[in-house]
């Protein structure tokens, strides 16, 4: 039966599981990954994967600047974008990868490989929408439950009794407000508090700047004497500072206006309902389910030069007054309660007290280890493929002498 | 037979063989015109060699001074050699090591040599100093009018550099020759306190006028307590003894840098000691071993004034100086590796590589030529042999750096360049066995030639020394050995796929294959791309692997790791559309070929792009080179997409 005589539904089939469309989106993902790699260099890593690979993106619209800083902002061709390449490669290659692949011995080598790399894919999906990255900062001597986010931010809400911070900090997560450009606000209310709070004009990297010092040149409400002045992206998005506008609403009636920026050394105070609180725009912190103290850290150099050896932090977890010594160094992390300790940074004498900082990446990914297990799989599957089609090969050879 | 197909192959061979005869031969001849030094000899061969062994520890590691000179000639000169016009006209072609005893120990003869490479013309105009051509090579003693205002350019600049400023390539020019400078009067005036010793104020009854800093060393104690005494007296301290501190604060600043040639003591950390320090730490009291520290001093002292005496005498100081050092060392485990590594200098395996490399050229094109004649067999075992002799020299001094370096033998750019040059061979000969079409043997002495060019290009462009130890984040034997090696093998089959593809383009365009040869190297081709796919996503998830071990990330998006997955995401496509029916023969060919520039892109691009974690810095202005290699493979896509057209026209 040809291709033309077979009912529409399995044509549609064979077209989704065929060769053709797995090249086709083969070649796209490797386009996109070169435009990708080209772009971060003018635009920065973090805000290059969002526009290639993020779900939000069905299209991408490369920019010029990826092959010459002149022609930056001018929009090439528009492709699909990669989240959606992956899923449809997912969907070709289960499809036609495992369960539409005849099932010969000799395909079995493929089979394997198909599924390895499918789990592959499943895995960067799962790490993409579940794992959590901070880092944790001590001083020599310092302790800490908590990781902070390099990027997503976040605001926290709190009581001051007696001038203190007291009981729950309520917080309200970055997908609440970082949409809001421009005019868009939106009213997000927290149980528990007696009022609500109206947030606007989000802006991923800003400093308050006295108005003063410098005139709002684009229309930037003024609070207090202060504006919120929106800067360019950073290459590196850790560095960008977000901040946001924000006023309280207690019992439907809006108060006035203030700034909320991670640069701001102090947090916003407000009173309603007779209680004082305090609100603060930070870098999302996350709770560790131990605590970490940092007993000592020293960073070994190769002999006569500044080219690094080691860098190593000597830590002690608490947990059920238990008490664990470990050590944590380049290539050696902690594993522990499903997350992970790496020694991200050292700085010895600096930030200007004189005492050594030590900084640790934690990451909470549950697919942390399936990469691995999908490369066993994708490895032996691919050298079992090689291995036939070698003896094959060589079997023929020897056949026609 | 196509005989104007044959000669066409010829004559390509022929042009690849003079382009790499030309660049090794640009690359052997001293950079720099001869330049005339009143006077001066050269070195007897016996100096040199006992010079050879001297070990210093430099770059993080203890090695023999002849690797130190040999770096910091490629540093300051651009290359490995220079040619003066010496004592009754003779010319002396002075090398590394030879250069770098006549800044230690015949300063005046070094500073007329051209060491300094300026690359731009305008650097020298900047200083106000009168520019030769465009680029050339000046001496210290040129450059010395000049210095004061080189410094305070090169101040300028600096302060730019701290201000996260990103300078104009001449800016960087002229900052680079100031650093240049510092590290030659470094080196030069390294052993000034050891001919000059101390000056003393003249005083009537005493002849002395100069005393040796190991003599003053050795009054440390009375020093020390007479300064006390007239400091807490009030006092100002006797002329004397002023000038024996201002001395010894001279000797100190001139040889405090560049050459750390004394083991501590035991217990006394890992770095090693110049002889400045070796002078501080006993007047400022701060050493476990002030007895050691003045011998080692007058040791100096013996060596610097001993050349007058002729070089026998000179022999005799230096060999005492090596055996104290290298004794002490070697108590500390840390000179064990030094011999051998003169070793692998004193024989220099990629160019004996390089030359057999490059005479199998001709040998490939008349056994070519010859079709299947007696003459064709008899050649192509020559070659065959020829091969597995180049490959031996390559394992050598690979097997001997990785012994040195005690690591696996990847783990920089330069190693990536030689480990593949050995793997393309090896794999070569595998695939010739295999098919016995002795395409692969013709094409592996050319590409490895090729690449052994690139290796020492790349090596004197980077002036590194690429056996110095890896930054933290790179020290792990497991990782290196499995990760590293994988992708770099994945990088060698791709390049054996493309240079297989580009065979049999040129064989079937110029019709000089026949249908068994066509499918020999069809399947051939087939099977590196799925060898390539195999390596290349073994590596690059390896790397994934030990990038979430290491530091918790699976994936970062990091140019290299693109890269790589670039590769592996080509040959799946080749793969798929093969598979599919897409391409035949000729899109197997041509996609082939193409896979050499996914591979370039990821090897060599990736390196200019200035981010990630990767990322060698390299200066813009050589990509130029990487663009000649993707025109290369235009052209040879051209080429086979005209041929793919003309043969599909007529059979049609």
């Amino acid at each position: 039966m040809s291709n033309r005589q077979k009912p529409p539904a399995n044509r549609v089939i064979g077209f989704i599981s065929g060769m053709g469309l797995a090249t086709v989106l083969i070649l796209l993902l490797m386009l996109l990954t070169w435009l990708a790699t080209l772009e971060q260099v003018a635009f920065g890593l973090f805000p290059t994967l969002r526009k290639y690979f993020d779900f939000r993106e069905l299209w991408v619209f490369p920019d010029a600047g990826a092959f010459n800083e002149e022609w930056v902002g001018r929009r090439l061709p528009p492709l699909p974008g990669g989240y959606w390449v992956c899923v449809l490669l997912l969907v070709n290659m289960t499809l036609g990868g495992l369960i539409r692949l005849r099932k010969r011995w000799r395909n079995i080598g493929v089979l394997l490989a198909h599924f390895g790399i499918l789990f592959m894919i499943v895995a960067g999906g799962v790490a993409q929408w579940k794992e959590e990255r901070g880092v944790m900062v001590l001083k020599e001597g310092e302790t800490a439950d908590w990781a902070r986010s390099l990027i997503d931010p976040a605001i926290e809400i709190f009581e001051f009794v007696d001038g203190e911070p007291t009981g729950e900090v309520h917080v309200i997560r970055s997908p609440y407000f970082d949409d809001l450009k421009g005019e868009r606000r939106r009213k997000v209310d927290l149980e528990g508090l007696p009022f609500a709070i109206e947030l606007q004009g989000y802006q991923a990297n800003a400093r308050p700047v006295s108005a003063k010092s410098r005139a709002p040149a684009q229309g930037q409400p003024v609070v207090d004497g202060f504006f919120l002045l929106g800067l360019p992206s950073e290459t590196q998005t850790e560095r960008d500072l977000p901040g946001c506008y924000a006023r309280i609403v207690a019992d439907g009636t809006p108060g006035e206006p203030f700034i909320l920026a991670v640069a701001s050394y102090q947090p916003m105070t407000v009173e309603a309902g007779g209680r004082r609180f305090g609100i603060q725009m930070v870098k999302q912190t996350w709770p560790v389910p131990f605590e970490v103290t940092l007993e000592s850290t020293h960073a070994e150099y190769y002999p006569n030069t500044r080219r690094p050896k080691s860098f190593v932090s000597d830590i002690v977890r608490r947990e059920d007054d238990n008490e664990v010594e470990v050590r944590i160094q380049m290539n050696e992390p902690m594993r522990h309660a499903g997350m992970t300790f790496f020694q991200r940074d050292f700085n010895e004498g600096g930030m200007g007290t004189g005492a050594k900082f030590s900084g640790f990446e934690v990451v909470r990914n549950p697919s942390d280890k399936w990469p691995e297990y999908s490369l066993w799989i994708a490895g032996f599957g691919l050298g079992l493929h090689f291995i036939i089609k070698l003896a094959g090969f060589l079997g023929s050879g020897r056949r026609k002498k | 037979m196509n005989r104007i197909g044959r000669w066409i192959l010829v004559a390509l061979g022929m042009a690849f063989l003079l382009l790499m005869l030309g660049l090794t031969l640009r690359d052997l001849r001293p950079d720099s015109e001869v330049r005339v030094v009143e006077g001066y000899t050269p070195w007897e061969e016996a100096t040199l060699e006992l010079a050879a062994g001297v070990p210093v520890q430099d770059g993080g590691r203890v090695k023999p001074l002849v690797s130190f000179a040999s770096f910091k000639m490629l540093q300051l000169h651009g290359s490995r050699s220079l040619k003066v016009e010496g004592e009754g006209g003779a010319t002396v072609k002075v090398e590394p090591l030879a250069w770098l005893m006549d800044c230690l120990f015949r300063p005046d003869f070094a500073d007329q040599m051209p060491t300094f490479r300026v690359d731009n013309s305008k650097v020298v105009e900047a200083v106000g100093l009168e520019a030769r051509g465009k680029r050339d090579h000046y001496s210290y003693a040129e450059l010395r009018p000049a210095l004061g205002q080189l410094m305070e350019l090169a101040a300028s600049y600096e302060a730019m550099v701290q201000n996260d400023r990103t300078l104009e390539p001449d800016q960087q020019q002229a900052l680079d020759l100031a650093r240049n400078v510092q590290v030659y009067e470094g080196l030069s005036g390294y052993l000034d306190f050891a001919r000059g010793g101390v000056v003393l104020p003249r005083k009537e009854g005493i002849d002395l006028d100069r005393a040796k800093v190991s003599a003053v060393m050795a009054t440390a104690p009375l020093l020390r307590e007479s300064l006390s005494r007239s400091y807490q007296a009030g006092e100002t301290p006797r002329p004397e003894l002023e000038a024996m501190v201002a001395g010894l604060n001279q000797a100190v600043q001139t040889s405090k840098f560049f050459l750390y040639l004394f083991p501590p003591a035991d217990g006394a950390g890992v770095e090693w000691i110049s002889a400045g320090d070796r002078i501080w730490n006993v007047m400022a009291k701060t050493t476990r071993e002030p007895e050691q520290s003045i011998d080692d001093i007058k040791m100096l002292e013996e060596l610097a004034t001993a050349l007058p005496e002729g070089e026998e005498a000179f022999r005799g100081e230096l060999g005492e100086f090596r055996e104290s050092v290298t004794t002490r060392a070697g108590a500390r485990g840390e000179a064990e590796k030094v011999p051998l590594e003169v070793s692998y200098y004193e024989r220099d395996w990629f160019l004996l590589a390089l030359v057999v490399f490059l005479a199998a050229i001709p040998l490939v094109v008349a056994m070519w030529l010859a079709g299947g004649s007696r003459f064709s067999r008899i050649t192509a075992g020559i070659v065959w042999l020829m091969n597995v002799a180049g490959l031996v020299m390559l394992v050598i001094p690979i097997t001997k750096r990785s012994l040195i370096m005690e690591r696996p033998p990847v783990g920089n750019l330069y190693d990536t360049i030689i480990f593949i040059a050995m793997a393309f061979v090896a794999l070569a000969l595998v695939i010739e066995l295999m098919i016995r079409r002795r395409v692969a043997i013709g094409v592996a002495p050319m590409v490895a030639a090729f690449l052994i060019v690139l290796a020492r290009l790349f090596e004197v462009g980077d002036a590194k020394d690429h056996m110095d130890p890896l930054v933290a984040v790179l020290v792990s034997n497991f990782w290196l050995t499995i990760h590293v090696i994988t992708i770099v093998l994945g990088y060698a089959a791709g390049l054996v796929t493309a240079v297989l593809a580009i065979a049999a383009v040129l064989l079937r365009s110029l019709r000089l294959d026949d249908k068994s040869l066509r499918r020999s190297l069809l399947r051939a081709i087939y099977g590196c791309v799925c060898l390539t796919l195999f390596l290349s996503l073994v590596g690059t998830v390896l790397g994934g692997i030990w990038a979430n071990y290491s530091w918790g990330r699976f994936w970062g998006w990091d140019p290299k790791e693109n890269g790589a997955l670039m590769i592996v995401l080509w040959n799946l496509a080749i793969l798929h559309a093969r598979a599919g029916g897409y391409i035949r023969d000729w899109g197997l060919y041509l996609a082939s070929i193409f896979g050499a520039v996914v591979i370039a892109f990821s090897w060599w691009h990736v390196n200019f792009l200035g981010v990630g974690l990767h990322n060698y810095g390299f200066a813009a202005d050589k990509i130029g080179a990487l663009m000649a290699f993707y025109a290369a493979m235009g052209g040879f896509l051209l080429w086979g997409g005209v041929a793919a057209w003309r043969e599909r026209a007529a059979r049609s």
